[in-house]
């Protein structure tokens, strides 16, 4: 039997629909929408550039060549420009910046007080860019006994000069020295201030060219004076992306640099170091610059060499009493920033 | 569109208007506190370098100086900080690029007509120009060596900011729109569950009563809804009771009348009967010729009698008051077997004669109008009547052959069975008109009525 028409009593209204399924889903989307909605009401984080302390040296050099020649875009990057290098260990270690080059010295230096802190790159190798100049005359070290010597503290000055002094026999208290950063140097040395000043590049090549002799240099150190990119461990995590813009710009730049650079954007360069077409090839020439693969091989692998390097600064450092012990942190490295 | 999506689509228009209007709004304010912001900073480090400045290069410590210049480069969105001599050189800069270098070969060139101005009133002064991309502070002050003053010129990057307050306003207004949403469609669904979907049910139950049903209580709850529905529900019971009474007391003048027509008329109508019998034989023993009208009268009363007798025991049916439902069905069977010459079966489970008076009764008048209807209309060769207890219902079925019963060509339209519906409201039954599957087609006519637990088996 089919039924044709049924009249019945009961509840009225009842829907054909699953009304339940509606109901669960537009709750989960009302409150999706919700939740996305009050989580997000607060303002975002304000997108501020990256801040990379650089000092003069040649080797960073490359950052502002790449920002010159639109590589490292302002709103992207903003390079904090120092006077000297060893403020920008101090700007970095006071997280005034977020990203700063600095000696491996001074890494270790830093790493005796934080643990945040991660070498991402070996920007260069100075190859004898570091060196201890004197006046004219003065053949060996121990003749600068008791000589007035300009010299950048707790920095890759002194590191030079301690080992200076050690390889020729000579205490530490066997020379006067002057504490006073690189910038001042020049103006000290050539003013008759000075007999002696442990400095770095630009200031050697351009004492050297004024009359300036060279005793001591990190040409014989065995790479131990070093440059490197340190970032904030925060900064790392929060902006890989960033870092490894910079990382990039600064290989890129480094390959015009060496092939000859733009002419606009190298005219920066040598008008910020004060230095001459040829000065500059000399500058270049005291310093080795590691390319992408090179800083690949040097922070990646299970005993990284620029670990073992930094091993050996730091042995000779303590042994200088400029460290009081080789740090104990092992993950101050790394290489992910390199792999693109 | 229905009231539960205009209302939501309402708030949420209503709502994306002010969001617009708080974006431009939002839009201009964290522009112009951005750039009070910048100007602040201007001003505050302008004056600073430039005290700072004096104070360093009367010393002769241009180094700390240029050391001041660098940390001065931290400062959002500042372009270029530069000290300028009192020739326009620039002696210190952020960026050491433009140390040494004429003011005229920087990209602060743009300062420079207003620089004699500024030295020549020795007041520092914040500006922007030009077309509001740059912020300009230029603070003059003595150095030792010169007479001319030296200037300190910071320029800030107003163009940044701008994008930064619409990129933030931007976020603010999405967050808003997205919370927004969500509360239209909270709403939207709080009004379906609330409102509409309460509101159709009262609809749907409306027209269930009109069409003659009695459904439950259309709407619950403790609010207005709730109210309007148990109030409805209340006054559709309370018409149902009146109709029940209306039944009652019909059925009690239909007695009424039966029996007045039983005890009276056809009383009276046997009597004229018998005299007019009377009358005949002795006319006829006269030889008259009107003993053939006499018994021809005699004849045609007796056919009213029995006439008058059916619609009496139609209208109350003796058996029914005196033996029961089962009684009452097998008598009406008979005499509609015999009035309409349709062969006529009943199956009664005995237990009926254990439900009430009423209900008997209610059980009897749509049990003969149906059965009436079918012999009537359905040119049916059988008509069978079943009362049967299923669970806790009592089933009563008539079912006929022949033609099928057309709901839609009006017979529930019809006075008789609208009397049947309204018995079967009265007996909170359900009634169900089922197409019969079997050879010669038919109607299968099925009433259920609920009836107490000790009946059911």
């Amino acid at each position: 039997m089919k039924e044709k028409k049924q009249k019945t009593s009961g509840k009225a209204g009842e829907s054909p629909l699953p009304v339940w399924i509606w109901g669960v889903g537009g709750l989960l989307a009302a409150s999706a929408f919700l939740l996305y909605g009050t989580l997000t009401w607060h303002p975002p984080d304000e997108v501020r550039p990256l801040k990379v302390a650089i000092g003069v040296w040649p080797g960073s050099e490359t950052l502002i060549y790449a920002r010159e020649t639109g590589l490292l875009p302002r709103e992207e990057v903003q390079l904090v420009e120092m006077s000297w290098s060893s403020a920008t260990k101090v700007a970095f270690a006071n997280r005034v910046v977020d990203a700063a080059v600095v000696s491996l010295d001074e890494v270790l230096r830093l790493l005796e007080s934080r643990n945040d802190v991660r070498v991402v790159m070996v920007v260069g190798f100075s190859k004898g860019g570091d060196a201890l100049l004197t006046r004219p005359g003065v053949a060996t070290l121990p003749e600068l006994k008791g000589k007035r010597t300009g010299v950048e503290m707790n920095s890759v000055g002194s590191f030079v000069l301690s080992t200076a002094l050690e390889e020729a026999g000579m205490s530490e208290g066997s020379l006067e020295t002057v504490a006073m950063n690189l910038a001042e140097m020049e103006t000290a040395y050539l003013a008759g201030e000075l007999d002696t000043v442990v400095t770095g590049e630009p200031w050697t090549t351009r004492l050297k060219a004024k009359g300036a002799v060279e005793l001591f240099s990190s040409r014989r150190m065995n790479r131990e004076v070093c440059r490197v990119l340190v970032v904030r461990e925060e900064v790392l995590s929060e902006r890989p992306d960033d870092i490894e813009r910079l990382v990039a710009a600064h290989f890129k730049a480094r390959q015009s640099l060496l092939a000859g650079g733009e002419a606009k954007a190298l005219t920066v360069v040598k008008r910020r170091l004060g230095l001459s077409d040829d000065d500059f090839k000399v500058v270049m020439s005291n310093m080795d610059m590691p390319d992408s693969a090179e800083n690949l091989r040097l922070l990646e692998g299970e005993v990284p060499p620029l670990g073992l390097l930094a091993d050996s600064v730091a042995k000779k450092m303590v042994r200088q009493k400029l460290l009081a012990a080789s740090p104990k942190a092992e993950d101050w490295m790394t290489a992910e920033c390199l792999k693109e | 569109m229905t009231l539960h999506l205009l209302v939501p689509a309402a708030v949420a228009c209503f709502g994306m208007a002010l969001i617009v209007v708080g974006y431009l709004r939002n839009e201009q304010q964290l522009r112009e506190r951005s750039r009070k912001e910048l100007w602040d900073n201007a001003y505050r480090e302008g004056t600073r370098l430039s005290h700072i400045a004096q104070h360093l290069l009367r010393k002769g410590l241009v180094q700390a100086a240029d050391l001041e210049l660098s940390y001065v480069a931290l400062s959002p969105h500042l372009a270029l900080a530069v000290i300028c001599d009192g020739d326009d050189v620039v002696r210190h800069a952020s960026q050491i690029q433009w140390r040494g270098v004429s003011l005229k070969e920087t990209p602060l060139e743009a300062i420079v007509p207003r620089l004699a101005g500024i030295r020549k009133e020795l007041n520092g002064q914040v500006a922007i120009f030009p077309d509001g991309e740059q912020l300009w502070a230029v603070f003059p002050f003595f150095e030792r060596s010169t007479t001319t003053p030296f200037v300190v010129v910071l320029s800030y990057d107003l163009v940044g900011p701008k994008k930064e307050a619409t990129r933030l306003a931007r976020h603010e207004s999405i967050s808003q729109s997205l919370g927004l949403l969500g509360g239209s469609l909270v709403l939207w669904m709080m009004l379906d569950a609330l409102i509409t979907r309460r509101i159709a049910r009262i609809l749907t139950y409306a027209k269930q009563v009109a069409s003659g049903r009695s459904p439950g209580v259309p709407a619950t709850g403790a609010d207005e809804i709730g109210a309007v529905g148990q109030a409805f529900a209340d006054t559709v019971g309370q018409l149902r009771s009146t109709e029940k009474q209306l039944l009652e007391a019909a059925e009690q003048e239909r007695w009424r009348l039966g029996m007045d027509l039983h005890d009276d008329i056809c009383q009276r109508i046997a009597a004229a009967q018998l005299k007019a019998g009377v009358l005949g034989v002795s006319l006829a023993r006269e030889n008259s010729p009107h003993s053939v009208l006499a018994k021809q009268v005699a004849e045609q009363l007796s056919d009213a009698a029995d006439i008058a007798r059916g619609y009496a025991r139609g209208l109350a049916p003796a058996t029914l008051d005196r033996d029961g439902l089962n009684a009452a069905l097998r008598d009406m069977t008979g005499h509609l077997t015999k009035a309409f010459g349709v062969p006529m079966h009943h199956d009664t489970d005995p237990r009926v004669l254990e439900l009430p008076d009423p209900t008997q009764v209610h059980l009897f008048r749509i049990a003969q109008e149906l059965a009436t209807n079918a012999a009537k209309h359905a040119r049916a060769s059988f008509i069978n009547i079943s009362l049967a207890f299923r669970d806790r219902f009592l089933e009563l079925k008539v079912e006929s052959d022949g033609r099928r019963f057309e709901m839609d060509s009006g017979p529930m339209t019809g006075m008789g069975l609208q009397l049947v519906n309204q018995r079967v409201r009265a007996l909170s039954g359900r009634l169900l008109f089922l197409e019969r599957d079997e050879p010669g087609g038919g109607t299968v006519v099925v009433c259920v009525v609920p009836v107490a637990p000790r009946l059911d088996h």
